[in-house]
């Protein structure tokens, strides 16, 4: 059964490192979101056929699933549903794809490391829209 | 009649007076008969005297010593009249004075009857003092009771003189026959000697007693004994002998005398032959001397024979006198039938060596006849009887007598030239089509000769030397110093080494840059030869060939320089490769240490140490968040399309801020093209390129005051230039120009200025990458960067971007206003909306 949340967004963060992901959850958390994580695309992606999220961040150079490969999937069973894509750079050094991230879905991209602010500010952004 | 002599006196008185007269009367009939009979006689004799003074005698009759007679002919010798002559007292006045007594003695003598001579000689005193030699004749004449003289006298002045003349004569020729060293003999017709002088004693050492009466065998060998009768028997015959001949005379010791004698017949008063005089001279030494010159010149003879010229003798008039066996060879002729010929009428059969007839005169034998002067290595073309074509290099030279300063004959020696002459034209087409070649190549080649002083002197060059070079070769001869200023002045010790090593005798093969006279440098690979002189113990010449290798060398360093792009941009990639790997693990660290770090300030009273510390991490975290995406910039290889866009606007906002924090000392130049065309390119990131140019002059500026000048232009990148600078492709581009007037580079920097990390500013100041991400963002657009600098002069950079063939969009056209973008700061606050503006 899909759980919406009417008040407080839900935001799904997915990345593979754990750091990351708890910073995020703190910073969300503060901000009063509703935060869940996921380490790696296909997580997140059993998490979105459960719950319904107003957000997810997600970053695009990850083991297991690829965000782009992550992205892909979730526009195509869910289509509404809104992402931030992140990324501190290919491993492999290729390019970057946060401007390719938008061609798949994502409404903002977030260059990692960025300052809570600018993490805030795109959040909001993106859920208002 | 009687004829009475009368004698008649006046007889006078006491006083004188004459009373009378008396008269004597002789009867004198008788008497007057023998006077006419005597003055009959008179006449007679006077006739016939006359008739005989016509005989050139002069003839006196006397009375006694008086003159009672004189013919004309005593008239011309005495000097005096018939009438003066009478009239002398004495005919002893004309004798002279010093045999006048003699003669008083003798008449007197005479006149009592002695014998003395009739005929003698004496002197008149002619009367004009001169005197007269006379032979004199004399006769009694007695005619009644008086007794004179016939006197008859001839002048014989001329005959003494002759007489003396020939007495004289007969000593100096005795003398001659005495003293002469020459032997003289005379030998009667049957060959009996009868006169010798000393000079004869002397050579054949027989006595004058041994010899005269002696038949001359006594002195001459037999084969001259044959040779004097042949001689004598001919020339009795009529024959016309030479009067010179040679014979042998033999010594009384048995000794052989060599010698020349000279004979002439003696001849009685009818002119014939009576004996002969020969007069002999000794020609030992003579014989010596011919027998020396003939060996002489049969060595000289076989010597000519033996030459390999041909020796042509000229006489004087031109025609040939004789020549050796190799001219006959070599002319093709034989010897007889060139004698007498000139070189006019072998004029015919010679050529010039340019084909056209050789004139006679200008034929160096008849040079040398008409000049004196001496001619060598005239060349000539002979047609040999046979058709064939000779070819011979003449020399002549004249020979002189004694004082003479116009030849008397000329030598002409020539040798034979042909196969040298086939030679040097087989090798002159061989060296035309050589050079014929060599013009159509971009080979050049050129002879050099080294004067002893060590002058160079350039002796020939193809033409493509000139092409090459620049240089037209003349003749001057250069100083080894004026050579320099031919080459690249770097290249000078590769110069040296290579001159030391041709001078060295070795040869050498060098590649070097030159200076053409335009001033172009241009790469040469020059093969040099040198020619060592064993005499003079140098090398005198050097041969060069070489061939313009600019081209080669321009591709060796393009290579060169793509090879070091290459590798660069594989050392960028691998670099980027590695920050890329690096930079997702290290952003992931540093989200963690900003996130949590930010968090933390939330725990944190404002004011604290502890909450400015946190602060302090946070910065720390910032710009270490810049510094990887520095890395990830120039590290990307690939752009995304973007629009083109118009590069004024943004120069101009970036120029705008720099300025705030420079000093005033620094003087900011702008030169904006506003119709150079767009170019596909993200601001943000031209931004970034001007950016870090400014920053980078500004700091070069840093110690002094100058100027720091930004231009825009668009050019047309030519091929060479895009070639040669950053492989650009041919095209439009815009040229942006940063330069300053700061403290410069060396090219050891300049050469490195691109690479990552490296930096010429302390340690803490800059990290090294501001100009390698310019280079990278320049390249990635598909343009190109560029540096100049001079230490103590300044820098200029160019940033070459293509020209986008799509005009700007619309949108693009709005001035844009840039967040204040920060020396190497990068920072991107509010970059994230302008990318997406911009569609990034």
């Amino acid at each position: 059964m899909r759980k919406e949340h009417p008040v407080t967004p839900h935001i799904l963060v997915i990345d593979d490192e754990e750091p990351v992901r708890v910073v995020l959850r703190q910073m969300l958390e503060k901000e009063g979101y509703e935060v869940e994580e996921a380490q790696d695309g296909a997580v997140g992606m059993n998490l979105l056929h459960d719950h319904l999220y107003d957000l997810i961040i997600t970053d695009l150079f990850m083991p297991e699933k690829e965000g782009i490969e992550t992205m892909r999937e979730m526009r195509k069973y869910f289509p509404q549903v809104k992402i931030i894509a992140m990324s501190g750079g290919g491993r492999t050094g290729t390019p970057d794809f946060l401007p390719m991230a938008e061609s798949f879905g994502a409404q903002r991209t977030l260059a990692k490391p960025f300052e809570r602010k600018e993490l805030l500010e795109a959040v909001r952004a993106v859920l208002a829209q | 009649m009687v004829p009475v002599e009368a004698r008649s006196r006046f007889i006078r008185d006491r006083e004188g007076k004459p009373i009378g007269i008396l008269a004597i009367h002789r009867d004198i009939t008788a008497r007057k008969r023998a006077e006419e009979a005597l003055k009959q006689q008179k006449d007679l004799y006077e006739a016939l005297l006359k008739a005989q003074s016509d005989l050139g005698e002069g003839l006196l009759i006397t009375d006694g010593q008086c003159i009672r007679f004189a013919n004309d002919a005593a008239d011309q010798i005495s000097g005096y009249s018939a009438a003066e002559l009478i009239a002398l007292p004495s005919f002893f006045e004309l004798v002279v004075p010093e045999q006048r007594d003699a003669l008083i003695e003798r008449f007197r003598q005479r006149l009592s009857g002695q014998d003395v001579p009739d005929h003698y000689q004496t002197a008149v005193l002619h009367k004009s003092g001169q005197r007269i030699a006379v032979e004199i004749a004399v006769k009694l004449l007695r005619a009644g009771d008086t007794t004179g003289l016939i006197i008859t006298a001839r002048d014989i002045t001329e005959r003494q003189r002759a007489e003396g003349a020939l007495k004289e004569s007969e000593q100096r020729y005795r003398s001659l026959f005495e003293n002469a060293n020459d032997a003289i003999i005379s030998v009667s017709l049957d060959g009996t000697i009868t006169a010798v002088n000393r000079g004869l004693e002397v050579a054949t050492g027989w006595s004058r007693k041994e010899l005269v009466g002696q038949h001359y065998d006594k002195l001459a060998t037999p084969r001259t004994a044959a040779l004097e009768r042949e001689r004598t028997r001919r020339a009795l015959a009529g024959e016309k002998l030479l009067s010179v001949f040679e014979a042998e005379m033999k010594r009384k010791d048995g000794g052989v005398v060599p010698v020349e004698g000279k004979a002439r017949f003696i001849r009685d008063r009818e002119g014939k032959p009576i004996g002969y005089q020969t007069i002999f001279r000794d020609i030992t030494e003579r014989k010596r001397a011919e027998e020396a010159l003939r060996e002489s010149e049969e060595r000289y003879r076989s010597v000519i024979t033996a030459l390999e010229e041909g020796i042509v003798l000229h006489r004087a008039d031109g025609t040939i006198q004789a020549c050796n066996a190799s001219a006959e060879r070599i002319l093709g002729v034989s010897a007889e039938s060139i004698k007498g010929q000139t070189s006019f009428d072998r004029q015919k059969y010679t050529i010039r060596e340019d084909g056209s007839p050789f004139p006679a005169e200008e034929h160096p034998a008849m040079v040398t006849l008409r000049t004196g002067k001496p001619c060598s290595n005239v060349v000539r073309g002979v047609y040999k009887p046979d058709g064939e074509l000779g070819w011979i290099s003449i020399n002549s030279q004249p020979l002189f007598r004694d004082g003479t300063t116009t030849p008397y004959a000329v030598v002409a020696s020539f040798a034979d030239i042909t196969g040298r002459k086939l030679t040097e034209e087989a090798l002159q087409k061989s060296e035309q089509r050589y050079r014929v070649i060599s013009e159509l190549v971009s080979n050049y080649a050129y002879a050099a000769r080294i004067e002893p002083d060590g002058h160079y002197t350039v002796e020939w060059a193809t033409e493509s030397f000139t092409h090459v070079t620049g240089l037209t070769f003349n003749e001057e001869a250069y100083r080894p110093d004026q050579w320099k200023t031919f080459l690249y002045p770097e290249d000078l010790p590769i110069a040296h080494r290579r001159l030391r090593k041709l001078l060295a005798g070795q040869a050498d093969v060098s590649e070097f840059r030159i200076l053409t006279k335009s001033g172009e440098v241009r790469w040469v690979r020059e093969y040099g030869k040198p020619v060592w002189d064993e005499a003079q113990g140098r090398v005198v010449r050097l041969y060069i060939a070489g061939h313009d290798i600019t081209d080669r060398k321009q591709a060796e360093e393009e290579k060169q320089k793509l090879q070091e792009q290459l590798f660069q941009a594989q050392k960028m990639e691998a670099l980027g490769t590695l920050a890329g790997g690096v930079a997702h693990d290290f952003n992931n660290i540093l989200s963690a240490i900003m996130g949590f770090t930010e968090l933390a300030t939330d725990e944190v009273p404002e004011s604290t140490v502890a909450r400015r510390n946190l602060e302090e991490v946070l910065k720390a975290c910032r710009r270490a968040k810049t510094l990887v995406k520095q890395i990830l910039t120039f590290s990307r290889p690939h752009q995304q399309t973007l629009e083109p866009i118009r590069l004024q606007p943004i120069i101009e906002e970036v120029l705008t801020f720099p300025r705030a924090s420079l000093p005033e000392t620094i003087e900011v130049r702008r030169h904006i093209d506003k119709t150079a065309g767009p170019v596909a390119i993200s601001p943000t990131q031209l931004q970034q390129v001007l950016t870090n140019l400014c920053a980078n002059a500004t700091q070069a500026l840093r110690e002094r005051s100058g100027v720091l000048e930004v231009s825009l232009q668009q050019i047309e990148v030519e091929d060479v230039l895009a070639r040669t600078q950053n492989n650009l492709k041919p095209g439009p581009y815009i040229q942006l120009t940063v330069s300053d007037t700061g403290c410069g580079m060396t090219s050891a920097v300049q050469e490195r200025i691109f690479e990552p990390f490296f930096t010429t500013r302390p340690v803490g100041e800059g990290n090294g990458l501001g100009l390698a991400i310019v280079h990278g963002i320049v390249t990635g657009y598909g343009g190109g960067i560029t540096v100049e600098s001079t230490p103590g002069k300044g820098t200029t950079f160019h940033v070459y971007l293509p020209v986008s063939e799509n005009d700007v969009a619309p949108e693009n056209i709005l001035p844009y206003s840039p967040s204040p973008a920060r020396g190497d700061s990068g920072d991107e606050k509010g970059a994230p909306s302008d990318t997406t503006h911009f569609g990034y």
